[in-house]
């Protein structure tokens, strides 16, 4: 299976959230409204499970939650910025400003792996994790998140 | 008559019992000297005990290892504790009681402090609490001291709680061995006893019928049994299994080096099970075949905190490069049933073995879990890493726990880490997973039977209840047709079984397990060349033949007696 692509739809800029069930919720919404998900309360809830296995906090101020799902229709991607940092219990305390959220389908690939992976690794740039933080519009995030797609 | 006790150190003594009592009746006629005499008083006491200390340390520096000299250190810790200081004349000050009774009720309550905690460990630490007090009462009371120097004969100490300055004040070769009414397998007591080669019985029945007797009695190590009023008939017995020990001992000789092959030259590995740095040492000085279980949770059971990732990295790595061409099995943290640690005080559940334990504790914890992993992870470069999860009971646990790892190897590499090959395996030791092998042997690389657990479990009978003790049947005939069917399943994804359970350290069990095909043994370091010889006196043929007629078999005895009669004399 393909990686997902990181489509124009896919991307919140300058959003808030007032918990990671929000954020959860918010995001999965996105999914469902786009149909990239076939059930919305399954599919968060899914997402806590991978979350009690520990914090998707995985620090620095960035978060990537992540289910494999019985519940996804299309594998995918969301990113998001939020205004103001976002307690999300990470690993070292961190507050959240930038969410990778990721979303693929159960079977025995391990295509979130690989997504975390290149995720993490895109991010280990800081000059990449300082653009994403200030650039302003969806166009040029899609350029700097465009290597995901190579 | 025979009195039943537990065994901390092993092998066989025939002596006189020598007692060492209660210091009490010193204490009973204790006066208050003025506040400043007695400041002085206590002082002095402190110095004197530490010099005792350090001369007894001296004595004994050649025979221990660097990790015992710790204890030592640990003693003389808490006799210059400030706080112990403090507490005993703020009591002093505020009551009218002498200074040795303020000592004494500052020391006992710390000790009892200690003694209530879960962790076995720290409770073990209150004995040396209590020993510090002890040798301070004695030097402020004038009781004297235990001189053992005097002794003309060699005996056997009888006590309360042997403590490690007992066991050092005796003069080398005075000591045949040691039976206590309190202790524990991991005292510091212990630890020394076993490295001196003493035998030492704890947890003993009746002290009464051996104080009563004061006559020669017998000390058996190896089945932790006293026996009192010993029939002339039983000693002869007795000095002859003694002799038996020592000749033992010369006949392994050939074997303490060697590496496990059978009669016929076929190569079955026997690899060492480790709980402490020490050990991998031991077993790497043994020509151990590799680690075939590292029981990681050992780094933590008597620390009050989860040992830090940089702190599991060194201890990984300190196996990994101590094997560099052979596999290091290390099994994740097994806590819970009775291994509860101090950091985790969790509620007591009413049946530990069938509860939150081994991998179903690990991921009840998963920060605890992850930080394991990336030090495991990252200790992967430096030899052949095995990752063993333990308890497995379904396929789910098993994917969660590779999820893990996979999200954690990713999370280090695309940081930058490097990451070494290795291998994911599992314990077999809960009946569910062992009869659907076929499910397992799919997704896992490595398996090791743990056989006490499996045994428990088959069985339904608690290995630490006595009264149930004759349910744990390591001779059952259903045992090595299970076993079988094990080693059958992974054999058909050509994978690698090993077994690290007491079934490995039987050599009468080894011959069926070897005959049933298991590919690699683990056991104690100590037991390594008793493991090799017993291969080296069996030929695969023979082996695979007893195994056969062995799963063949109705009953325990039945299959006890072909054992018995089919075995190789040396």
């Amino acid at each position: 299976m393909n990686l997902p692509t990181i489509e124009k739809d896919m991307i919140q800029l300058d959003v808030s959230y007032s918990s990671k069930q929000d954020v959860f919720y918010t995001l999965s919404k996105l999914l469902e409204e786009k149909k990239r998900i076939s059930n919305l309360e399954s599919f968060v809830k899914d997402l806590w499970k991978r979350e009690f296995l520990g914090s998707t906090g995985f620090g620095e101020g960035i978060a990537m939650p992540h289910a494999k799902s019985g519940f996804v229709n299309v594998p995918s991607v969301i990113f998001a910025r939020l205004t103001s940092g976002l307690d999300y219990q990470s690993i070292d305390n961190s507050l959240v400003t930038l969410i990778f959220l990721i979303a693929v389908p159960e079977g025995k690939t391990n295509l979130h792996l690989e997504l975390l992976s290149k995720i993490a690794k895109l991010l280990l740039n800081v000059s990449t994790r300082e653009r994403l933080k200030v650039s302003d519009s969806i166009d040029e995030i899609l350029s700097i998140l465009d290597d995901l797609n190579k | 008559m025979n009195i039943k006790g537990i065994v901390a150190s092993s092998g066989i003594a025939i002596g006189k019992p020598y007692f060492i009592s209660e210091l009490q009746s010193c204490l009973d006629d204790t006066v208050r000297h003025s506040f400043r005499q007695d400041n002085f008083r206590y002082d002095e006491a402190i110095l004197l005990a530490k010099s005792q200390l350090l001369q007894m340390e001296e004595k004994l520096s050649d025979k221990l290892k660097a990790e015992d000299k710790q204890i030592f250190d640990s003693h003389i810790q808490i006799l210059e504790d400030p706080e112990i200081r403090r507490q005993t004349f703020e009591l002093y000050q505020n009551t009218q009681v002498s200074l040795e009774v303020a000592y004494q009720t500052v020391m006992n309550h710390f000790a009892k402090s200690m003694s209530e905690l879960q962790d076995a460990l720290f409770r073990e630490k209150s004995a040396d609490v209590k020993d510090v007090m002890n040798r301070v009462l004695r030097i402020l009371t004038n009781c004297s001291d235990t001189t053992t120097d005097s002794l003309k004969e060699k005996v056997i100490l009888v006590t309360h709680e042997c403590t490690p300055s007992m066991l050092a004040s005796f003069a080398p070769g005075m000591l045949l061995g040691i039976v206590a009414k309190t202790g524990g397998y991991t005292s510091h007591a212990s630890i020394l006893a076993r490295s001196m080669k003493i035998p030492f019985l704890f947890h003993v029945d009746s002290m009464d019928e051996i104080c009563s007797s004061r006559s020669i009695f017998i000390l058996d190590g190896t089945k932790g049994e006293i026996i009192v009023h010993p029939t002339p008939n039983e000693i002869t017995n007795y000095g002859e299994k003694i002799v038996e020990i020592q000749q033992n001992e010369e006949l392994l000789k050939p074997y303490l080096t060697s590496s496990g092959k059978t009669k016929d030259g076929v190569s079955v590995p026997v690899l060492a099970n480790v709980s402490h740095r020490i050990d991998v040492d031991e077993a790497k000085n043994a020509n151990a075949e590799g680690i075939g279980l590292y029981r990681s949770e050992y780094l933590f059971l008597n620390q009050d905190r989860l040992p830090s990732e940089e702190e599991q990295l060194e201890a990984y790595k300190h196996a990994l490069t101590s094997f560099p061409n052979q596999i290091v099995v290390i099994r994740t943290f097994d806590v819970g049933g009775d291994k509860i640690p101090y950091a985790f005080q969790t509620k007591k559940e009413d049946n530990p073995f069938l509860g939150n334990r081994g991998i179903r504790f690990s991921l009840t914890y998963p920060e605890m879990f992850r930080t394991q992993i990336r030090a495991l992870l990252k200790s992967s470069v430096f030899g052949k890493l095995v990752i063993l999860f333990p308890m497995i009971s379904t396929i789910e646990e098993f994917r969660l726990a590779k999820q893990f790892v996979q999200e954690e190897a990713v999370l280090l590499q695309s940081r930058g880490t490097k990451i070494g090959q290795f291998q994911l395996g599992m314990m077999v030791e809960v009946p569910s997973a062992a009869m659907n092998m076929e499910v397992f042997v799919k997704e896992a690389d490595y398996f090791s039977i743990g056989s006490n657990d499996l045994i428990q479990y088959l069985f339904a009978a608690d290995r630490t209840n006595e009264k149930v003790a004759y349910l744990y049947q390591p001779y059952h005939p259903s045992i090595y047709q299970l076993i079988q069917s094990v080693i059958h399943e992974v054999h058909k994804q050509h994978k690698t079984v090993g077994l690290c359970g007491e079934l490995a350290s039987d050599p009468n069990a080894v011959r069926v397990l070897v005959g049933l095909g298991i590919d690699e043994l683990s056991v104690s370091p100590a037991l390594l060349s008793v493991i090799r010889k017993e291969l080296s006196l069996n030929s695969m043929n023979d082996m695979k033949i007893l195994a056969n007629k062995v799963v063949a078999l109705e009953t325990p005895e039945e299959v006890l007696k072909l054992l018995n009669s089919r075995k190789v004399k040396n």
